[in-house]
């Protein structure tokens, strides 16, 4: 049998900036009947392209120019024109990453999937298929009203009810809650079986792609490096890239006692010549060792959270309905000792964020209260790392805020600043950069500089290495490693990713719904969870194949 | 705004379905228009020029003036006597005369609104200052006895602003306790061919044909009355042909080129385009006044002004008041202007002008100011509310520099110029140009009954004036109606300032 | 990228030629320089008014009476406005109540009124509008200082230079003012268009600077009655006035698609 998607000899190119980039060269691929093709590729790498490309919508700003051929079931995209284009469109579904936007806000979910069918079935019986509970009443509801975790539901329902013969999923789950990632995951999984489509998965994260999909695309840097069966790239690599790749990724069981092995070389997205892996490095030794005994004398903890709760006020729905209360955080105590590293690890809406936002002073709580032993305050590292520096002023400058409560001169916060820039492993030049030259794993770095040039004893880190790439996420956990030994810095690092925690902190609490649910050393509370809710956070961790 | 439309509506019609033929025949309307608004219909208490057309055909007064001149001929009294002694006048009323609401018109009913005209609250008042006592002795007789000798007594009762009969239905059943003046404002009983309907206070108004009236019926049987303060408004409802005619202010330069449709009609009047001046600011200086005297000589601007429709003023009355030759010469030495200007610290005057007729003022004001400027004083050109230019005596150092206006007399007596824009305490002596010896010429002056010698002293009290630099005479300019072929009978009387006589108006031909 | 160029370019351009009028008109807008009337000629390009001045002239003079005055009524609105927006957006609470009561009341109050009382009061004359429209304008400007104040306070950025140790007044002024300018600079541009066509209404209403001044709406206003004969003479002034608006206009929205 054929297969459905053949793309063969594919290179294209867009105009950016007045000048073609090549940003496909040379793609062939193939995706058969009822198999899942994971397209994983690093941000930069051209894998939405592709996707795109598919589709026949890429930008006509853009004025791209695309050679070789793609044929869905017999059609050729490449040249097609607008009548052909949406015939074929007919056939394919799409799915996403933000599944609330992708919806019309002013029609509810029945109209819009009721848009969608093609073979007669009801919106119900779909809603049921991709297993929404409550489907009637679902129908009525608007997308705002519906958490998203269930709107993506609704937009797969949407892209099979068209009965597609190629479903292309971009980075669905992304946007997503761990817990939801991976029933949505089993979802896919399940309506690839028994629909029989082919279905396109784009995505970035190697462990997703490894659980989900029967075939691996790696794309890098435009072009194709891997191809081939899950089980076979996995267990032997034939690229540098993919070496690489599995080798930055931290699964439950890397080794705590060195930093990963990760190379600059690919996080930066070079191309062309095969280099070598660079083995792990051990960690530098923890400064002031002893001058902790004296000041564990004196205040044995640095971070005290006593029974805390906040609560936030929703605005009304309508003028007559009540008020609607969240309880954030309830009740909850926390203490961090000087140069400990924690980590707080829950789902989405646990709390976790908020309570770092208390212990770094941002917010206040309601009851309870909160004590910093140290003279100075905590500082804190964001998810969002371009959004952590303000377009207007140059990061040498941001970076210097800190500096600018203590009497330097000019000259010295400039030499501090640079000192501070090698340290983290950016380029002095780039002090006078604004944020938007830079990438997110540079933001993130400068975030970081900016967080040590006067260095703090308490850093405070809510998933710093979420949003980024592999590559990137393991040279920044290096990094804060490195950085919090070398300077005797206290850390909480906040993460959905028991795996990171594992590798980053001594100590991992787990959060539920605004209460801690359980508390210990990282290594047992991994290997015999308690709480029920620790458990559902390691069955939802895709499987890495290192286990 | 129902009313209004309607009468639009009415008018656009009446235009643009000539041929349209019914049973009975058209109506015949009239379509006019205001700059302003009517302050007052009540005879007795406005100054104002707007409206006098109307008052004309809704109230009458005892006498009046002939039309195109300024002989006085008989109109509520069909004859009157004057004793030798010029204090006794006795007039002989006609018969069969009926107030709008229908009762008939006595001796009683006329002596009864002399007196209401005599109230002191009335700002028109002042025209039976002289009066010791009234008496009607019968129906038809109507007695007034003075107490000094007026020559100018009759032209004062024919004035524009003269007294008019007004009837019972204000004087007896609305008199109140303001002397029926509240009434008055939006009703009316006169005797006239056409009665009052307020359409709209400030919007429109309708005269309609008073069947009952002791003349000859008048043409029209509806005269539909609209403000409209844009001149360029009206100018193009002329020539659309939903306006029939505008009695003033029509572009000078415009009537060099009037569509076909149009017609003109230009006729002298008694108003008189002056120069006040303000001697208590800078003109208080002689040289700095007769350097500026330079740039306001109307040889400089008449032309440019009115097109050929104005000659230069002779003296301080219009030549259908008295006709002489020039009494005053304007200085014309430009550079020797130019120089003593120059001498001077940097002067900036302030010219005023009236809001009442602005749009006939605003030219010649900018074009003294223009002339000014050439001899190097700045002026400031400003309009002011005419309410306030009557109190500009109060302080004088606000006033402006020169104010310049046209003005009307009361009557075609030149004592009714002279009392009111010369003497001291003169009501339009707008600033306050005080010589107690012109207020006993004027005073004299206005005993004297011979035409020649009356005349003499009048012109000398003027040559004082302008000698002082208090007033200067600019121009006469004819006063221009145009109008939509076909109408005719307009009879405007010097008197009467803009008035078009409704009561003769016809249109001949059918209105295109 | 073109659309911002045009509109920098559109801007110089009448700014320029506001500047050089009074260098490039041909006469004095007050003296008389042949008779009335005149239609325009080689002479005279736009012919004589109805006192026989040189109409080119009075219109160049009186585009910079409006361009320079209008520009200073948008800079005092816009620095009032920004000011009270930000001040409101910073302290909260009731201050930040009051501004918006207030700002709401001189949105609700239609503002010519407000500003032809304010010349009733303080008199007329070019730079009493100017002060007494300046007095009403802000409020959009506080409003959207606020709102873009208030929307940035929420960025990560924000929190960061807390914790970094900006004190509030920095914090205002270099991380969270910057984030209005890009629509405070396009509602100014726009704005120009209303605050020329304010001042001309004002003029035309004679609260401007007295006659003879070659004030663009009072020409307008005292010339219709020649507007079917002699039709130039009003519509010279009130076509300046649109070349004026329509430029800003266009560098408004050439702004607007530059920020985009």
């Amino acid at each position: 049998m054929r297969p459905i998607v053949e793309i063969t000899a594919l290179n294209v190119s867009l105009h950016r900036a007045g000048r073609a980039v090549a940003v496909l060269q040379d793609i062939d691929l193939t995706v058969r009947a009822g198999e899942i093709l994971a397209l994983l590729g690093e941000s930069g790498s051209g894998k939405s392209t592709l996707a795109l490309t598919l589709l026949g919508l890429l930008p006509d700003a853009s004025r791209p120019l695309i050679s070789g051929s793609i044929r869905i079931a017999g059609a050729e995209v490449v040249n097609a024109g607008p009548a052909e284009l949406r015939a074929l469109r007919a056939g394919i579904g799409v799915v996403f990453q933000d599944p609330v936007g992708s919806l019309n806000p002013t029609m509810n979910i029945g109209r819009q999937l009721g848009e969608a069918i093609t073979d007669g079935r009801s919106p119900e019986y779909w809603l049921d298929r991709v297993g929404l509970s409550r489907p009637r009443e679902r129908l009525r509801c608007l997308p705002h009203q519906l958490s998203g975790g269930q709107c993506q539901r609704v937009m797969i329902a949407m892209a099979m009810a068209r009965r597609p013969v190629l479903i292309i999923a971009d980075e669905p789950t992304t946007a997503l809650d761990v817990f939801v990632q991976a029933r949505i995951l089993q979802l896919l999984r399940q309506i690839a079986c028994e629909e029989g489509v082919a279905m396109l998965f784009v995505t970035h994260d190697l462990g997703v792609a490894g659980v989900l999909a029967d075939r691996l695309a790696l794309l890098h840097a435009g072009r194709l490096v891997e191809v081939g069966e899950v089980k076979d790239v996995l267990r032997a690599p034939a690229h540098p890239y993919t070496l690489s790749l599995l080798a930055a990724r931290f699964g439950l069981g890397v080794d705590r006692q060195r930093q990963l092995p990760v190379s600059e070389f690919w996080s930066n997205n070079g191309s062309g010549g095969a280099r070598p892996l660079v083995s792990s490095q051990p960690w530098p030794a923890i400064r002031g060792a002893d001058q902790r005994e004296k000041r564990e004398r004196a205040a044995p903890w640095l971070l005290v959270m006593t029974e805390v709760c906040k609560r936030f006020v929703l605005p009304r729905r309508s003028l007559f309905a009540a008020p609607v209360t969240v309880k954030a955080l309830e009740r909850v105590s926390l203490r961090v000792a000087d140069g400990e590293a924690v980590a707080i690890v829950g789902g989405s809406g646990s709390g976790k964020s908020t309570l770092l936002r208390l212990a770094a002073g941002l917010d206040q709580p309601e009851e309870g209260c909160v004590l910093y032993s140290a003279p100075d305050r905590p500082q804190m590292v964001f998810q969002d790392a371009i959004g952590s520096f303000s377009p207007w002023l140059s990061i040498g400058e941001q970076i210097a805020e800190p500096l600018r409560l203590l009497a330097l001169s000019g000259s010295e916060r400039r030499r501090r600043v640079a000192q501070t820039l090698a340290r983290v492993g950016l380029e002095a030049a780039l002090c006078d950069a604004r944020v938007n030259r830079l990438s997110g794993g540079q933001c993130q770095r400068a975030a970081l500089a900016r967080a040590i040039i006067v260095p703090p004893r308490l850093l405070l880190c809510d998933e710093a290495v979420s949003a980024v790439d592999l590559h990137v996420a393991a040279a920044l956990l290096n990094l804060i490693g490195v950085l919090r030994r070398e300077l005797g810095m206290a850390l909480i690092f906040v993460t959905h990713d028991l795996a990171a925690a594992r590798f980053v902190a001594e100590r991992i609490i787990v959060m539920e719904a605004g209460h801690i649910v359980e508390c210990g050393p990282s290594e047992a509370l991994i290997e015999h969870p308690t709480h029920a809710a620790t458990r559902r956070l390691l069955d939802s961790m895709p499987d890495r194949l290192a286990l | 705004m129902r009313p209004i439309r309607h009468l639009l509506l009415r008018g656009l019609l009446a235009v643009a379905l000539p041929g349209m033929v019914s049973g009975a025949p058209a109506e015949n309307v009239l379509h006019i228009a205001y700059l302003q608004d009517v302050s007052t219909f009540d005879p007795d208490n406005s100054f104002l020029l707007y409206g006098l057309d109307a008052m004309r055909v809704i109230y009458q007064g005892l006498v009046e003036y002939r039309p195109g001149t300024t002989d006085l001929t008989g109109w509520l009294a069909e004859s009157w006597d004057v004793s030798a002694d010029g204090l006794t006048y006795s007039f002989r009323l006609r018969p069969g005369i009926r107030f709008h609401d229908g009762r008939p018109m006595h001796a009683a009913d006329v002596l009864a609104y002399f007196r209401r005209r005599r109230h002191p609250g009335l700002t028109l008042a002042y025209f039976l200052d002289d009066v010791a006592a009234m008496e009607a002795p019968d129906e038809r007789t109507f007695v007034i006895r003075l107490a000094v000798p007026q020559p100018a007594f009759l032209d004062r009762l024919a004035s524009a602003w003269g007294p008019k009969v007004i009837g019972p239905e204000a004087l007896v059943d609305h008199l109140g306790k303001d002397q029926a003046q509240s009434w008055l404002n939006e009703h009316e009983d006169g005797t006239g061919p056409y009665r009052l309907r307020v359409v709209s206070r400030g919007q429109a108004y309708e005269l309609v044909r008073f069947p009952d009236y002791w003349g000859p019926p008048p043409f029209f049987d509806r005269i539909e009355i609209e403000v409209i303060p844009q001149m360029a408004q009206q100018l193009l409802r002329l020539k659309q042909g939903t306006l029939d005619l505008i009695q003033h202010g029509y572009p000078f330069e415009g009537l060099r080129q009037l569509p076909p449709t149009l017609r003109m009609l230009a006729y002298d009047d008694l108003g008189l385009e002056l120069c006040f001046v303000n001697r208590t600011r800078r003109l208080g200086d002689p040289t700095l006044l007769r350097a500026v005297l330079t740039a306001i000589n109307p040889a400089g601007w008449l032309g440019d002004a009115y097109f050929g429709y104005a000659v230069p003023a002779t003296s301080l009355y219009p030549r259908a008041m008295i006709a002489a030759p020039p009494q005053w010469v304007f200085p014309s030495d430009v550079r020797a202007a130019r120089a003593m200007v120059a001498a001077q610290p940097p002067v900036t005057l302030e010219i005023g002008y009236p809001d009442e007729d602005a749009a006939g003022q605003q030219i010649p004001a900018e074009l003294i100011a223009a002339q000014l400027e050439s001899l190097g004083i700045h002026a400031n050109v400003r309009v002011y509310p005419i309410d306030l230019a009557g109190v500009f005596v109060n302080d004088l150092k606000e006033a402006p520099d020169l104010w310049i206006s046209h003005n009307y007399p009361d009557a075609a007596h030149p004592a009714t110029q002279a009392e009111i824009f010369f003497a001291g305490n003169a009501p339009l002596n707008y600033l306050g140009y005080r010589n107690p010896s012109v207020d006993e010429a004027i005073a004299s002056a206005a005993l004297i009954t011979t035409r020649a010698e009356r005349d003499e002293r009048y012109l000398a009290i003027a040559r004082r004036l302008m000698a002082d630099g208090a007033i200067l005479p600019l121009a006469e300019v004819k006063n221009v109606i145009v109008y939509r072929a076909g109408l005719s009978g307009f009879n405007p009387r010097p008197a009467l300032p803009e008035v078009v006589d409704f009561e003769t108006l016809r249109r001949d031909a059918p209105a295109r | 990228m073109i659309a911002g160029r045009v509109a920098c370019i559109a801007l110089g351009a009448m700014t320029v030629l506001a500047a050089l009028g009074p260098l490039l008109a041909p006469a004095n807008p007050l003296l008389r320089v042949d008779v009335p009337y005149l239609e325009p000629s080689l002479q005279h390009w736009l012919g004589t008014d109805e006192i026989g001045r040189d109409l080119l002239s009075r219109v160049l003079y009186g585009m910079t009476r409006a361009w320079f005055p209008s520009l200073v009524i948008i800079f005092f609105s816009a620095a009032i406005g920004t000011a009270l927006g930000a001040l409101g957006a910073a302290a909260g609470g009731w201050v930040d109540l009051v501004l918006d009561r207030l700002s709401e009341l001189f949105t609700v109050i239609p503002s010519t009124f407000v500003a032809l009382a304010t010349v009733a009061a303080i008199g007329s004359g070019t730079w009493h509008a100017v002060l007494a429209i300046s007095l009403v304008w802000w409020p959009w400007y506080a409003r959207i200082t606020r709102s873009e104040v208030r929307n940035v306070a929420a960025r990560p950025f924000v929190s960061a230079a807390r914790l970094a140790g900006v004190r509030p007044p920095r914090l205002l002024t270099r991380y969270q003012l910057p984030a209005a300018f890009p629509s405070l600079l396009v509602a100014a541009t726009l704005d120009m268009a209303n605050v020329i066509l304010m001042l001309s209404f004002f003029s035309f209403l004679g609260l401007g600077a007295p006659a003879p001044a070659p004030e663009l709406g009072a020409m307008a206003a005292r010339s219709m009655v020649s507007l079917t004969t002699h039709w130039w003479i009003p519509l010279a002034p009130a076509f300046a006035i649109f070349v004026l608006a329509f430029a800003t206009n266009l560098a408004g929205d050439g702004l607007r698609t530059a920020f985009e």
